[in-house]
């Protein structure tokens, strides 16, 4: 616009003024030709819409319903998606741990059977080898028969040992407290309603001399569990002692923990005698007086017999190695400590 | 608007409507209109209609267009009367919705692709057809000559123009109107008075003002 009019009409100033004063031969000339007016229907309509806009609003329960979405769905919206949020988080929080239970274990415990096979394999490849898997077994089969005993105390006691690897000042921890509540609340699982237990015990009724064989149901064990049946305590608990022994201590452990869910006394039974056995074999070996190392054992060891005292169980191993000591293999006393051992781990293979 | 009648001489609704015509201004007007007077509305349509239509007409270059929009300003008008604010001039108020809803209007017909070029070529006949009977052929001719003169400005000069004319708007509030600075507008209406003079008789002696 900073072209400039033509020189022959160019406004000077005084013109220019004047023309914005209303002074001016253009204005008047274009206030003369302006004619055009709005028609009359025009005009009716406009002063009837703003008549029509100052009249009072009839307010019908959709525009009440429409005003009050619009002044509340932002926080309605935002109420809901928090509660629904909460509501998730709280129903995975309670579901998650039963689900560990009841679903999760299914698989991982399969996952301990399908190990079985191999630790079935080192079990088969030299029985009188295995002892110790023997041992296993005898003292899983006498622990199972108490196991269907076992209290709610217990299995809370249990879980707060399997998952210990939290400090002691850590008791009062909510995972722990929730893991051995959970523990506290499982239901008890009768072994006897358990198809492999029963087969096993079956068969080692029918042939004690033999127990270890029994063993190689694991491969049986399997389809059972497909089945749908619980794994049987002593299946379980010689796949989860073949990993410790094939350097699997991490899943075995996982495995322990859930298994303690299902069989708390047989697996606390199993760990004391861990325990106990580490502990008394190192005082054996280091004391020189086998009858003092047999009586101390218990002394030195006493935190691992602690949950004894109710119902005192001698580990085999330890029992065995103070008779071997204390007395000669063919005399009386000898003779009746073996017959002791026997008739609590009636399938104890000496060494 | 200086001339004040007596409430006593007048009676009822008739008395009132006079009173405001005389007394209050626009934006007055509009408020009272917001508050729910509808007296006060009629003779805020009845001040600026013919005005603002003119305008319209104008600028636009089409009846039925001018028309359109003609509703339309005043229905926003209407509509939005709660949230007006007395801060500004009414007439600056008016004219800017007016030239909002021209764009809008425009672009709508736009898109539907309507053919206006006839109903352009109209206006300027009617306004022919629409004159004074009475008046002289020479006069009837300047009007002619000016409505086409305004018809061939660039549309940014018959802007500033119209609004100049129609709304008496000042410099400044027609700058406000337009979007534009005052010096723009200035310079708009100097070119389109110097276009527009030239369908005007010229004067017997140079440099004697216009009128």
């Amino acid at each position: 616009m900073t072209e400039k009019p033509d020189n022959e009409t160019e406004l000077n100033d005084e013109q220019f003024e004047a023309y914005l004063d209303g002074n001016s031969a253009v204005s008047h000339a274009y206030r003369e030709a302006n004619t055009p007016a709005p028609p009359p229907a025009l005009d009716r309509a406009i002063r009837k819409e703003a008549e029509a806009a100052l009249l009072p609003k009839r307010r019908n329960f959709m525009d009440w319903d429409m005003e009050f979405w619009r002044q509340w769905a932002r926080p309605v919206s935002t109420v809901v998606i928090m509660g629904v949020s909460l509501a998730v988080v709280l129903q995975v929080m309670d579901i998650r741990p039963e689900k560990n239970i009841a679903m999760m274990d299914a698989p991982d415990a399969s996952s301990a059977l399908i190990k079985a096979p191999r630790s079935e394999a080192l079990l088969q490849r030299a029985p009188a080898e295995s002892t110790a898997d023997k041992r296993l077994a005898e003292g899983a089969m006498v622990a199972a028969q108490s196991a269907a005993k076992a209290e709610p105390a217990s299995r809370a006691r249990m879980a707060s040992k399997l998952s210990g690897t939290l400090p002691d000042g850590a008791a009062d921890a909510p995972a722990l407290a929730r893991e051995q509540s959970i523990a506290a609340d499982l239901p008890a699982i009768s072994e006897s309603e358990t198809a492999m237990y029963s087969i096993a015990a079956d068969r080692i009724s029918a042939d004690p001399e033999n127990a270890i064989e029994t063993l190689r149901l694991a491969d049986n064990a399997m389809e059972e569990w497909n089945a749908g049946a619980q794994a049987s305590a002593d299946i379980w608990l010689a796949g989860i002692a073949a990993m410790e022994d094939s350097d699997q201590a991490g899943i075995a452990h996982n495995e322990l923990t859930k298994m303690a869910r299902h069989y708390p006394k047989i697996v606390e039974r199993y760990q004391q005698q861990k325990e106990f056995s580490a502990a008394a074999r190192l005082d054996i070996n280091a004391a020189a007086d086998a009858d003092l190392t047999l009586e101390r054992s218990p002394v030195t060891t006493q935190a691992a017999m602690a949950d004894q005292t109710t119902n005192p169980l001698p580990n085999p191993d330890v029992w065995a190695a103070g008779i071997a000591r204390l007395y000669a293999d063919d005399s009386e006393q000898a003779a009746a400590e073996r017959a002791k051992i026997l008739r609590i781990y009636p399938y104890y293979v000496w060494q | 608007m200086g001339v004040k009648a007596h409430p006593a001489l007048l009676s009822g609704a008739f008395a009132y409507a006079v009173m405001m015509a005389v007394e209050l201004n626009d934006t007055a007007l509009m408020l009272r209109y917001k508050d729910g007077d509808m007296t006060a509305f009629e003779t805020l349509y009845g001040r600026h209609k013919g005005a603002l239509f003119r305008f319209l007409v104008r600028q636009t270059g089409n009846q039925q267009f001018a028309e359109d929009v003609f509703q339309e300003v005043w229905s926003r008008i209407i509509r939005n009367r709660d949230s007006y604010q007395a801060d500004a001039k009414f007439t600056t108020y008016l004219y800017h919705i007016a030239r909002n809803c021209s764009v809008d209007q425009h672009r709508r017909m736009q898109k539907r692709d309507n053919d206006i070029s006839e109903n352009e070529a109209a206006v300027p006949e009617a306004q022919a057809q629409d004159g004074n009977p009475v008046a002289t052929a020479e006069t009837a001719d300047i009007r002619i000559a000016i409505v086409d003169a305004l018809n061939q400005l660039p549309n940014d000069q018959r802007e500033a123009f119209l609004l100049k004319e129609e709304s008496g708007l000042s410099l400044e509030e027609i700058a406000t109107v337009t979007g534009v600075g005052r010096e723009t507008v200035k310079s708009r209406l100097r070119y389109a008075l110097s276009k527009l003079r030239q369908c005007l008789p010229q004067p017997e002696t140079a440099g004697v003002e216009d009128d």
